[in-house]
Parts: structure tokens; sequence; C-alpha cells
């Protein structure tokens, strides 16, 4: 594709040729990376398609995130190794949970900055994975707990509250 | 922690996540939050995260080990036991929930019961009088037949019954869940509406 090649080198791993494309955070780092991991994100991917010089600028994404997505995009783009032995598709995807809990390691605000970035670059498995990780998190909290981790204000009138209180106890009393 | 800012978007994509028992505590959090979860918009994201993630939801009951109660189960877990619920004659109102919820009704009892089979809860609706029965030696057919819905003007879950009473006259009633208690509905029931 024309329009690729003005963008990337061509490496070589794992004894095949590979393309990459460059991707440019916000703060101007370049980030090389393999095509077919860049294109999980369905944004690169079109960003690819419709070519560019100079890299793919993803204006968006500070270097810090963006490279936690590609570390996300890099493991789960992995060529299928042709299976020395026993490695196992099972084996596989047992893998790739343990990394994804890993990834997952990270704070609340690292985790809202990967949830704005997975959407912006539309990577669909790590936006679920990013927001699952989060709806955990809160799933069990109280209102104000939760208040309390986002840094949201309370902006409902006492009235509101009480009414809430009220339809909350709701349908299973 | 503060100041994360929260753009509608990631409040949208991390609710739609939370088990939908949870997210009426959520509602509390904020005005963003209450509008958010209460919206239709949110309604279909949830029911697409959740169809996505969902497998045929196969319901399976049996009477359970307590005498009078019926246990409803989905492939092997238990969702719900139900008492004062006789297990030979349930009938279910459709196995896709309507926003979250299931409607029950034992013809013999004239009874119905609304449970939440994820969250494994369930409330069992005052009684009602009986629907005629077109043959009344222990038949176990009642002219009746029931629905459940959700009312977003009133934001609560209804139950419409249509029936045919003892002086065989065509009856409508209205259950809403949280305001309690079966009421007539306005206007003439359609002849036949109940048959």
């Amino acid at each position: 594709m024309a329009a690729a090649d003005s963008c990337d080198g061509i490496s070589t791993s794992g004894g095949g040729w590979e393309k990459t494309v460059t991707l440019v955070s916000s703060d101007d780092a370049r980030f090389e990376v393999r095509e077919a991991a860049a294109s999980l994100s369905q944004t690169v991917r079109r960003m690819i398609r419709a070519g560019g010089d100079g890299g793919i600028p993803l204006p968006k994404v500070d270097a810090r995130t963006l490279s936690t997505v590609l570390e996300y995009c890099n493991k789960h783009a992995a060529v299928p190794a042709p299976a020395p032995e026993s490695s196992s598709a099972e084996a596989a995807a047992v893998d790739l949970e343990w990394f994804d809990k890993e990834l997952m390691h990270v704070d609340l605000a690292t985790l809202c900055s990967l949830i704005r970035a997975a959407d912006y670059l539309e990577v669909a498995g790590l936006l679920d994975l990013t927001c699952k990780t989060v709806a955990d998190m809160i799933k069990s909290k109280t209102a104000e707990e939760i208040r309390q981790m986002f840094g949201i204000q309370n902006d409902f009138t006492p009235e509101e509250e009480e009414q809430l209180s009220r339809e909350n106890a709701g349908v299973f009393e | 922690m503060l100041g994360i800012g929260l753009e509608s978007f990631t409040v949208d994509h991390i609710l739609t996540r939370v088990p939908a028992a949870d997210t009426v505590r959520l509602q509390a959090v904020c005005r963003e939050w209450r509008a958010a979860i209460a919206s239709d918009r949110f309604v279909q994201a949830y029911q697409a995260v959740r169809a996505a993630a969902a497998q045929p939801p196969e319901i399976i009951f049996f009477a359970s080990a307590k005498a009078g109660s019926t246990t409803f189960y989905r492939e092997a877990r238990e969702l719900v036991t139900v008492g004062n619920l006789r297990a030979n004659d349930v009938v279910l109102s459709g196995t896709k929930p309507c926003r979250g919820l299931t409607l029950l009704f034992q013809p013999s009892a004239s009874a119905y019961h609304v449970c939440n089979l994820s969250a494994g809860e369930h409330v069992s609706l005052h009684p009602c009088s009986p629907a005629w029965r077109d043959t009344p030696t222990m038949s176990p057919y009642v002219l009746s037949g029931a629905g459940l819905g959700f009312d977003p003007a009133a934001n609560e879950h209804k139950v419409v019954r249509l029936y045919e009473d003892w002086e065989n006259k065509q009856r409508c009633e209205v259950y809403g869940l949280r305001s309690g208690g079966w009421r007539p509905c306005a206007g003439q029931v359609p002849p036949h509406a109940a048959k």
C-alpha cells in the first residue's frame, strides 16, 4: 500500500518482513509499531488507508498513555507462533488474560486516560477491559465513596437526595 | 483523588458494565450520572453490552426443597427461589426480561410475582380478584393474560392484566411496582380482550 509506505519503515522480526507505522503522540513522542498491532485501532487503520507523511498524528493521546495502549496492541496482535511443541490456544488465552490483568494494575487516573484513549483510537478490546476494570471498582461502593474517587460534586438538593433514597429503597423493599 | 474529570461518554462506557442491580445505587452520585442511567441511550447501550456478553437465557424451574416454593435456574446456577409459588402451574411471561424484571403468574392461586433473575430478588404482587375459569372444575386454564412493561414517564415497571371476571365482564387492571396495588385501567376494555 503506497500510502502506508510513505510513513513507515520495514523491519524484520521473527524471520518475516513486517510493515511498521509511526505514531506521534500529543507531546511529539514517536512510536514505531508493527502495522498489524497499530491496526487494532480502527482510527489508526483509517489513517493508514488515508495515508500521509511523517507518521500518524494522535493529538488526543499523550506518550505515556499511548505506550500502554501500544503495549496492549502489541500483545494482542502477536503473531500466533507456529506452535513449537504444545503451546496450545488455551495456554495463549491464559497468558493473555494474565497480561491484561497486569496491565490494569494502575491508578484510577491512568485508567481513565486509557478509557479516553481507547475510545478515541477505537481499540474495542482495550475499551472493554478498562471500563470493566473501573466498573468492578465502583460496583460495590456507595455514592459518596464514588464521588470521592472521581472528585465529583454532589449537586443534588437535600429534597432530591431524600427522594433518591426513597427510590433506591425501590422495587424490592 | 480529585479532578479526574469523566466525560459523559466515559461515564456511559463504565456504567453500562456495572451489574444492573448496582446502577440503581449509582444514580445517587450526581445529576449527570442519574441522567445518564435514566436515559434511553443508556438503556440501549446497556442492552447492547449485555447482549454481547449474554448466553441464551434458558431458564428452568423446579419445586424447591421448601414446600410450596419454586427455584429458578440458568445453566445449573440457582437464580432465585420464590416462596408461595408452586411449581406445577407457573407461567413465565417470556424469557426476555423487561429492564431486568420477569413476570411470573400462578393461575391456580391467581397470584403474580415479579422477579429479577440476575439479582435473585423477587416481590409478590398484592392479591387480585381471580379470573373466571372456562370449566370451573380444577381446570388449569383461566381467562386471563398479563404482561410486564416499563413506563418511562412514571419511571416504574407496570403489570397490565386483562381478564374476565365471574360476571363474564372483560376487565383490565394495572399494577405499578413502585406505587403498588391493582387499579382498574381508564376507559372501556374492548370485548373479548381477555379471550
